[in-house]
């Protein structure tokens, strides 16, 4: 019988559908993971439209012809789980990005707050560059919000999505997902708002943190290649500038380990 | 035809113009100052042409980073070319 695990992710209604012979078995992998995402009321509208509820299928079975036909139309399928765990996150993120397009500024980014005031910080990056590693040893210190994409309203408003982190693990492709309280994160605020954008830089051999504001005009080009459907935006720089200039506006942080983000933080937001 | 004329969005910011054509994004002081919309298109030239011209006729770019990148995917697209080229 398939199981139903409902979730929200970047303010979308995301069902998730365990099929197959193992389904129990999934289902319960799964669910420690995604807890934080989990839908227990209205997902939380923008722009004051409803948002169709998205689905995403996941198949766990042991029957290799199952897994193929299933995958062959288009549905995640596999006999491993660890392989279903590492595709999911890609999987909800996507329907939520598509389903948000042209509503909420989507920046690649990793988001970080303060529990108490619901200010936000977004840590920009190309995959690769430390977002995860700052979002994990961040996560401890600050409300966890999301380690992947930043979706914000008009408004400065974050539509959280603290799903679970994917952790490189030595010797496979896959990467292990940890959910944040399975890593003790600090649950982010209900209604987090955009206080810093953080363009991170990584130089090993650093001995401390620098942070250094940046114009508006001269991160648009970065911030624009980090965004998920720019051109859905209506007006697209136009919206993002708004939305920036709501906030304490935009720093490059340079840091040598991920452990001297949290002292660097800490003034971006308090900033009145 | 200019890099204007292509233009979805034209901002000016703090004094600064940036341009949007489609998902790019030009800060036109990090590729040449604000000569470069007087640049015409002529077909896509190979990027490394490009650059080198741009650096013998306007001088060191302001950011080199970003100018790096721009006029790579400016040329790509044939959205940039030389007067006279």
């Amino acid at each position: 019988m398939p199981r139903l695990l409902p979730l929200t992710a970047l303010g979308v209604p995301v069902d998730l559908v365990v099929d197959g012979s193992r389904a129990d078995e999934l289902h319960a992998a799964v669910t420690a993971p995604w807890a934080s995402c989990q839908r227990t009321g209205a997902a939380l509208a923008s722009g004051g439209n409803a948002i169709t509820t998205q689905t995403v299928r996941v198949v766990l079975d042991d029957d290799p012809t199952v897994v193929q036909t299933t995958r062959d139309s288009g549905i995640l399928a596999s006999d491993r789980v660890d392989e279903l765990l590492h595709e999911l996150s890609p999987a909800v993120t996507t329907v939520a990005i598509e389903a948000q397009a042209g509503r909420l500024w989507m920046l690649h980014a990793a988001c970080l707050a303060d529990p108490a005031t619901g200010r936000a910080v977004a840590l920009v990056g190309p995959s690769g560059t430390g977002k995860t590693t700052a979002a994990r040893v961040l996560g401890a210190t600050f409300g966890y919000v999301t380690d992947e994409t930043t979706a914000i309203a008009a408004d400065g408003r974050i539509l959280p999505y603290p799903k679970p982190l994917s952790v490189i693990v030595e010797g496979t492709h896959l990467k292990q997902q940890l959910g944040p309280e399975e890593l003790g994160f600090v649950p982010g605020p209900a209604a987090p708002t955009l206080a810093a954008v953080v363009l991170l830089r990584r130089t090993p051999g650093l001995a401390h943190a620098t942070t250094t504001p940046v114009p508006i005009a001269h991160a648009l080009p970065v911030l624009a290649e980090q965004t998920s459907y720019l051109t859905a935006l209506e007006p697209a720089l136009g919206t993002v500038v708004a939305i920036l200039r709501q906030t304490a506006g935009v720093f490059l942080i340079e840091y040598g380990e991920a452990a001297q983000l949290a002292a660097a933080l800490g003034p971006l937001l308090e900033v009145a | 035809m200019t890099l204007m004329s292509h233009a979805d969005e034209v901002l000016e910011i703090d004094g600064e113009t940036v341009v949007r054509v489609g998902q790019q994004v030009i800060l036109l002081s990090a590729v040449a100052g604000a000569l470069v919309v007087l640049l015409e298109v002529r077909g896509p030239l190979p990027a490394e042409v490009v650059q080198t011209a741009l650096v013998e006729q306007f001088g060191e770019p302001d950011h080199p980073d970003l100018f790096d990148s721009t006029v790579v995917q400016l040329s790509s697209h044939g959205l940039i070319g030389l007067v006279g080229a």
